[in-house]
Order: C-alpha cells, then sequence, then structure tokens
C-alpha cells in the first residue's frame, strides 16, 4: 500500500517534472522566435524606400512573442523549481521510511499546489496561446514552402515541422496542466472536506 | 516547508516533530513559522493537552502528549487516502 502510493506519487512528480521542463523549452523558443522576428523587422525597416507595413506588423508580433516567450520561462522556471524539490525529497525516502515521511511529501505537494494554483491557470492560457502562435507560424512557413519551390521551400518546410511540432505539444501539454490542476483541485476539496473530521478530534483536546 | 499550509497541516507536522522533546526554536525553525504564529500554534496544542512541556534544566522543551497520537494517525490516513480515491495524474 506504501510502496503504490510512493509510485504514485512517484509517478505524479515525473509528469509534472517533464510538462514544467517542456514549457521551459518551448517558451525559450518563442522568446528566440521574437527576438529574430524583430531583428528581421528592423533589418528591412533599414532599406531606403521600403515599405513599413510589413515590417511593423512582422516587429509587432516579435514583440508579442518576446513577452509572451518570457511569461512563459518564468512561470514555467517557477513551478519547475517546487516540483524539483519535491523530487529531491521524494528520492531520499527508503522502503522503510516511517508513513509520516510520505505523508510530509504530500502535504509539501499540496502547499505547492495551493500556492502555484493561480501560476498553472496562467500556465494553461499561456500554453494554448503558445501553441496557437506556433501553429499560426507553421501554417505560414508551410504555405512559403509551397510558393518558394525547391530551394528555400525545403528550409520553410523543415521550419514548418518543427513549428507544428512545438505548436502542437504546446497545445496538448496545456490539457496536460489542466488535468493535473483538476486532480489537485479535487484533492484540496477533499482535504477541506476532512477538515470538519480533524477539527472534531482537535477539538476533543 | 515552503508554500501554503492549513493550520490542520501544521498541526500534524508540530505534533509528528515533536514526538521527541523539542525547544521552540527548533520547532519553529522545522515547521517554518514566525515567532508569533508558532507561539500561538504552541499554546493552542498544550491548552488542549496534545503538547506538554518538559523542563530540562533551565530549557523548556514540547513533546506531544498520548493523545496526538489520534489526530496523527486520523490526518495520515486522510491524506493518504487523497492518493487513493482521486484519480491521479500522468502523462
Amino acid at each position: 500500500m506504501k510502496e503504490q502510493l510512493s509510485d504514485q506519487f512517484a509517478d505524479e512528480i515525473r509528469s509534472f517534472f517533464i510538462l514544467s521542463l517542456l514549457n521551459v523549452v518551448f517558451g525559450a523558443q518563442a522568446l528566440a522566435f521574437g527576438i529574430q522576428f524583430i531583428v528581421t523587422a528592423m533589418l528591412a525597416l533599414m532599406e531606403e524606400g521600403a515599405a513599413m507595413l510589413i515590417p511593423g506588423i512582422q516587429a509587432l508580433a516579435g514583440g508579442v512573442l518576446v513577452v509572451l516567450g518570457l511569461r512563459w520561462i518564468l512561470s514555467s522556471v517557477h513551478i519547475l523549481s517546487g516540483v524539483t524539490k519535491l523530487r529531491r525529497a521524494h528520492r531520499k525516502i527508503e522502503d522503510s521510511a516511517p508513513d509520516e515521511i510520505l505523508t510530509r511529501l504530500i502535504v509539501r505537494m499540496m502547499a505547492h499546489f495551493r500556492e502555484n494554483r493561480e501560476t498553472i491557470r496562467v500556465m494553461t492560457l499561456i500554453c494554448i496561446l503558445g501553441g496557437l502562435l506556433f501553429l499560426a507560424l507553421g501554417t505560414v512557413n508551410l504555405i512559403q514552402a509551397f510558393t518558394e519551390g525547391t530551394g528555400s521551400g525545403s528550409t520553410s518546410l523543415i521550419a514548418a515541422g518543427i513549428n507544428l511540432t512545438i505548436g502542437t505539444v504546446s497545445i496538448l501539454s496545456s490539457f496536460g496542466f489542466r488535468t493535473y490542476a483538476a486532480a489537485w483541485d479535487l484533492r484540496l476539496a477533499e482535504a477541506s472536506r476532512s477538515e470538519a473530521a480533524l477539527q472534531n478530534v482537535l477539538e476533543r483536546g | 516547508m515552503p508554500g501554503r499550509r492549513t493550520p490542520y497541516e501544521i498541526y500534524w507536522e508540530i505534533l509528528v516533530f515533536c514526538r521527541t522533546p523539542r525547544s521552540f526554536t527548533s520547532i519553529i525553525n522545522r515547521c517554518d513559522l514566525n515567532s508569533k504564529t508558532g507561539q500561538e500554534y504552541l499554546d493552542f496544542l498544550c491548552g488542549k493537552g496534545y503538547l506538554s512541556t518538559v523542563r530540562e534544566g533551565e530549557r523548556t522543551r514540547f513533546q506531544a502528549t498520548g493523545q496526538a497520537a489520534e489526530y496523527i494517525a486520523l490526518f495520515t490516513r486522510l491524506y493518504q487516502s487523497l492518493f487513493d480515491t482521486i484519480p491521479g495524474f500522468k502523462l
């Protein structure tokens, strides 16, 4: 029973760790794309007689990606650091460890979720937004690949593959965050219901 | 322990930690409490008879009484059951 509980706990921490780590990578990717967009737009704007509209839109999109990427990285790192601590604490548990050590980890995990509840909700939104942006970028690359022909078309095709994959995984990870939040929301609600029983025991004194 | 905890979780932590006599400083350090709230929790638990004070020379230590066992057992059972009854999260 205790071993099963410990395994389940380890599975949940591992899954959440992977989810958070993936999001750090995606955030960095969004930031890099944003910077690339801005630099390309600036170079286009510096050309004499160049139209302002397209580079302007590109710079704006780059700015949005930079802000989104930064927010994405910061939120993911914040969650990741908490999960890493829990993971390390769980690894130290031995099979013969008393029940209290595992319960203490559960309490820590609940405290971590309570503290990061809002961040996780923001992450769910950021993942959807970022995912949609990557999917849009991938679609633009795909259109470019078919219109440009064999030369730079193959580069666009590779870019489309990367962007569409990141976009899809990002949207899937938003579902991961939602599932995680749903499981822990239920646990918090159940723990709140248990408080009446704990209060009764405490009051008996 | 970082993060937000409920008073019941803090009571449980104090009682488990005080299975052997502990000083006030070690309790607030271990349970990550400030002196004021730490004192309030200890006063409550002492008042309800879950903690007793042990004098060791000039020092006062706190130790969980036999009554605390019921609370610790109930808390442990309830919290571990959160993983049994609610479907977990797995990628």
